[in-house]
Parts: structure tokens; C-alpha cells; sequence
């Protein structure tokens, strides 16, 4: 594997374990108040 | 003309024209007026999020992030790893909230959570941060068609106003988010396939970049997590100043007023997030590779990067990068000059009569104040071209404090005077750190950047004057939200 498909592979790991990060202490934060009327 | 400037010009002259006369058409015959601010609220996921994705994708990603990873190597991806984090906050947070309260404006918003005065007061000076920021993109369109075509900086900055008011001029945001749906697709496409290219073009592939590093004893440079400290100075800073300056900015809440409903601004993140995130990777990669080559190396950071793209790569694809990187940074003019003329519309004009502006009246307002700031900001930048970098700093750090007065007034308290005092307090110390470098000095502080300073600052004043307020409103999303919004709505 070469590099540039390396930095390619652990850039999207990366932005993967963001969004899910954030996905995960948004349902932790969630409430009734911040959940809104969907 | 050369080819490739021609070429571009001439795929933005189809795609922006094409789209906006089709929006035209569609207007004359369906007999309505298009909604310029926020076309209607209709977006679904694909528009919404490629929008708020291109959105945030500037000068700093297409050629700053070039000269970052020349100079610090690959840890200059947090950069745009910060900006993942920025999407996570605008769709997961803020999006949402300004969704749910069914605003036009930032500052709108703030009129609704501490009166009329504070809406007036952030409404002008929102707007004119705003409008620095679009003659700071006015001049990176300039550079990147200067880079092109070799013509002056002030002629290629005038030509990038042109094209960049006409990308938002006939639909507003709907013209933008079909546009920005084009070139997103044509940029993608184009970095992909030069990826691949460049892997086949660079002398040795990328296996003689990699090991140009290892044999130079800088293998950290090859790495996003760099080395320690690099990485925790570099990273915190870029999270920063963006996160806390960008979160409740006008041009990316825009997208998020204009969606459908709430869902679909939580949707939009698991496409937005990569589409933004991912596209450092290619200024990088171009970044990394022209340091390790002598031809390009001594070009320096500012331009090897750019440089080496234009000579590796055949003319045809070299027109397509070079389309999706103009695109990226019309993208950004567009919003950014459509998000002052709508506060003008909405906030200064509109909230000033006794009536709401008729959808004509407000569309031609709206229209005459694109054409107005694109006509000032190509003016503005044919004769002054100030450090991009230091000046984007700087106007960022204006808008820090609206996201903290407006997380307390969602979730705390509404005290207006605890408001004007957190955001005096604020621009206060931004001037002074501007202006009065001495200062900062004395303090010890000289390591921290305006948008750092500030939102340190922030955070301290809208605890402190909140706590000693005596005149706090509830909440607005307190308990039982529809009550106090409808009061405060009124």
C-alpha cells in the first residue's frame, strides 16, 4: 500500500471516529429541551 | 488566453448560467418569486449537506493547506479535521436549534433571545465581518485565476467578483446549492483521478516521497498525528478557531435555516463531514510530494504545491482540479455575499417596517445588495490586498462571541446587558490584541491568537455577567419549549 492511500485510509478513520464521537455525546447530551419537535 | 483558463472559464460560464436561467424559466412559469435567503426551506440531505460542505471549503483548504503540509507535514490535516468537528457541532447543535426557532438570520435569532437593540448591533457589525470575508475571497478567486492566467492580481480578483456574484445572483441560495452539487461531483472526480495520476507522475511515485522523508530523519512528517507537541499546539489551535468562530457564522447557518426540517440537518452530517474532511487530503498529498522535489521545492511553500499540480499533470485534468478548486472558492463567495445582503434585507431593512418586505421586494433588495457587494469587493480588492491569513484571523474573532451568548440564551439565561457586556467585553479585547500588540506582550499572551484570546475571554465574561445578572429571562429552550418561544417570538 502506498503512502498516499495510507494518509487517505487513516483521514477517513479519523473523520469516521469524529462523527461518531460526536454522534455518541449528542445522545449522551440529549434531552426532552435539546431534542427538538422532529 | 491559455487553454486551461478559457476552458474553466467557460465551465463556469455553463454550469452557473445554465442553472440560473433554468431557475428563471422555472420562476416565469410556475408564477411565483424564488425565495433568495432561503429558497423556500425545501432542501433535502444531498443539497443541504454538499452545500454546507463546500460551504467551509476555501482559500485556507485549496492552497493554504498546500503550504501547511510543505512546511509541517501531514498533521496540517487537522486543519480540516477541525472543520469535521465544525460540521459535527453545525448539524448535531446549532443547525438544529436555528432550525427548530424558524429564523432568517443570526441575527434574528439574538433579537429573539435579548431584544431588538442586540439584534441591531450584531446585525451591523455581522455584516460587515461578513463582507471582509468576501473581499477576502475575492481575493483568493484573484489568485487562483492569476495563477492560471498570469494576468495582474487586481484584473483576475475583479474577473473572480464577477463570476462569484453571478453564481448566487438569479436564485440565491437555490442557484448556490445546485451549483455547488455540480462541482462538487466535478471536484471530487478531478482529485481522485489526479490522485491516481500523480502517483504514476512524480519521479519514483510515492514510494521516493516517503522515503525522501525517512532517509531525512522528518518520517514524522509523513504521519497526521506528527509528533507530540506539533500535533497538540498545531491541532487545539485550528479546533479553536474554528469551531467556536464558524459554529453560529451566518453563510453556514444559511444552509441549515434553508432545510427541510431538523432531520435533515442531522442527516446531512454523514455526508457533509467527508465530503468536507476528505478533500484536504490532495492539498496535502501535493504539499508533501513538491518538498521533496528539488524543481518545485525551491518555489517555496506559498506556490510549490500549486506549481506542481499545474506541470505533472496533463491539460485536460489540470483544467478540472483547477475548475473544482475555483469552484470551492466561489462556493464560499457565494454564501458569503449572499449571508449580508440577507441581514440587510431582513435585519436592517425589513425589521424596520412596520410590515414584512413583500417576497418581490425583498428578492430585489436582496439581489441589489449582492450586486452592490460584489461591485465593492472587487473594487475594494483591485487596489488592496491585505495578508489573507492575518485579516481572516481577525474578522473571525468577531463573531466568537455569538456562539456563547447564544448556547446561554438556548440553555442558561436571556439577560440582554449580560449580552452587550459579553460581546463588548469581546470585540474590546480584539481590538486590543489587533492593535496594541504591546499589550499582549506585557500579558505574556503573545502565543495566542485573536480567535483563542476572545473565545477564553467569551467563555470567562458570559459566566461571570450571567451569574450577576438580576435581569435574566428564562431559557428559551428551557422546559416546555413552544411557551417560551412563543413569548419570545413576540
Amino acid at each position: 500500500m502506498n503512502f498516499a492511500t495510507e494518509l487517505f485510509l487513516v483521514s477517513t478513520a479519523v473523520i469516521i471516529a469524529i462523527v461518531l464521537g460526536s454522534q455518541l455525546i449528542a445522545g449522551v447530551l440529549s434531552s426532552d429541551s435539546l431534542k427538538g419537535d422532529e | 488566453m491559455n487553454n486551461v483558463v478559457a476552458l474553466v472559464l467557460l465551465y463556469n460560464l455553463v454550469v452557473i448560467g445554465g442553472i440560473g436561467f433554468y431557475l428563471r424559466w422555472m420562476e416565469r412559469h410556475s408564477h411565483s418569486t424564488i425565495d433568495m435567503a432561503l429558497g423556500g426551506r425545501s432542501s433535502g440531505v444531498a443539497m443541504m449537506s454538499v452545500t454546507l460542505a463546500i460551504t467551509y471549503l476555501g482559500s485556507a483548504h485549496v492552497y493554504g493547506l498546500m503550504e501547511m503540509s510543505f512546511i509541517l507535514g501531514a498533521v496540517a490535516l487537522w486543519f480540516s479535521f477541525a472543520h469535521t468537528i465544525l460540521m459535527c457541532v453545525i448539524c448535531l447543535g446549532t443547525g438544529p436549534w436555528i432550525r427548530r426557532m424558524g429564523v432568517s438570520t443570526i441575527p434574528e435569532l439574538l433579537g429573539m433571545l435579548f431584544g431588538q437593540r442586540i439584534r441591531l448591533i450584531c446585525a451591523c457589525v455581522a455584516s460587515m465581518v461578513v463582507f471582509g470575508l468576501v473581499t477576502l475571497e475575492t481575493q483568493t478567486l484573484g489568485i487562483g485565476i492569476s495563477a492560471m492566467s498570469d494576468w495582474p492580481l487586481g484584473w483576475s480578483a475583479v474577473l473572480g467578483a464577477m463570476i462569484g456574484t453571478a453564481y448566487v445572483y438569479f436564485g440565491g441560495i437555490k442557484q448556490t446549492m445546485w451549483v455547488n452539487l455540480v462541482n462538487a461531483v466535478v471536484m471530487y472526480a478531478s482529485i481522485f483521478i489526479a490522485a491516481i495520476y500523480l502517483t504514476f507522475a512524480l519521479p519514483g511515485g510515492w514510494d521516493a516521497v516517503t522515503d525522501y522523508y525517512v532517509s531525512n530523519g522528518t518520517e514524522f512528517k509523513l504521519s497526521v498525528f506528527g509528533e507530540p507537541t506539533l500535533l497538540a499546539s498545531f491541532s487545539l489551535a485550528a479546533i479553536f478557531s474554528v469551531v467556536f468562530s464558524q459554529s453560529v457564522n451566518q453563510q453556514g447557518m444559511q444552509a441549515c435555516m434553508s432545510a427541510e426540517n431538523e432531520k435533515v440537518i442531522r442527516k446531512s452530517l454523514w455526508i457533509a463531514a467527508p465530503v468536507n474532511g476528505l478533500f484536504g487530503v490532495f492539498p496535502v498529498l501535493c504539499g508533501l510530494a513538491a518538498a521533496t522535489i528539488p524543481e518545485f521545492a525551491e518555489l517555496g511553500p506559498k506556490l510549490a504545491g500549486a506549481t506542481l499540480v499545474v506541470k505533472l499533470l496533463p491539460t485536460w485534468l489540470v483544467v478540472l482540479v483547477q475548475a473544482g478548486f475555483i469552484g470551492a472558492l466561489l462556493s464560499t463567495f457565494a454564501m458569503s455575499a449572499l449571508a449580508p445582503a440577507t441581514i440587510f434585507a431582513k435585519d436592517i431593512i425589513g425589521s424596520s417596517k412596520d410590515e414584512p418586505l413583500t417576497p418581490e421586494r425583498e428578492k430585489s433588495i436582496i439581489q441589489s445588495a449582492i450586486v452592490i457587494i460584489g461591485v465593492i469587493a472587487g473594487f475594494m480588492t483591485f487596489f488592496l490586498q491585505p495578508n489573507v491569513v492575518f485579516a481572516i484571523t481577525w474578522l473571525f474573532a468577531w463573531l466568537v462571541p455569538f456562539f456563547f451568548i447564544i448556547v446561554a440564551g438556548l440553555f442558561w439565561k436571556r439577560s440582554a446587558r449580560a449580552a452587550f457586556n459579553v460581546i463588548m467585553c469581546c470585540w474590546v479585547v480584539n481590538m486590543v490584541w489587533s492593535f496594541a500588540p504591546q499589550v499582549k506582550g506585557a500579558l505574556g499572551l503573545g502565543f495566542l491568537e485573536n480567535p483563542h484570546v476572545v473565545s477564553l475571554v467569551a467563555l470567562l465574561s458570559v459566566i461571570f455577567f450571567n451569574v450577576i445578572a438580576k435581569d435574566a429571562k428564562e431559557p428559551l429552550f428551557a422546559k416546555g419549549t413552544s411557551g417560551t418561544l412563543t413569548e419570545a417570538a413576540s
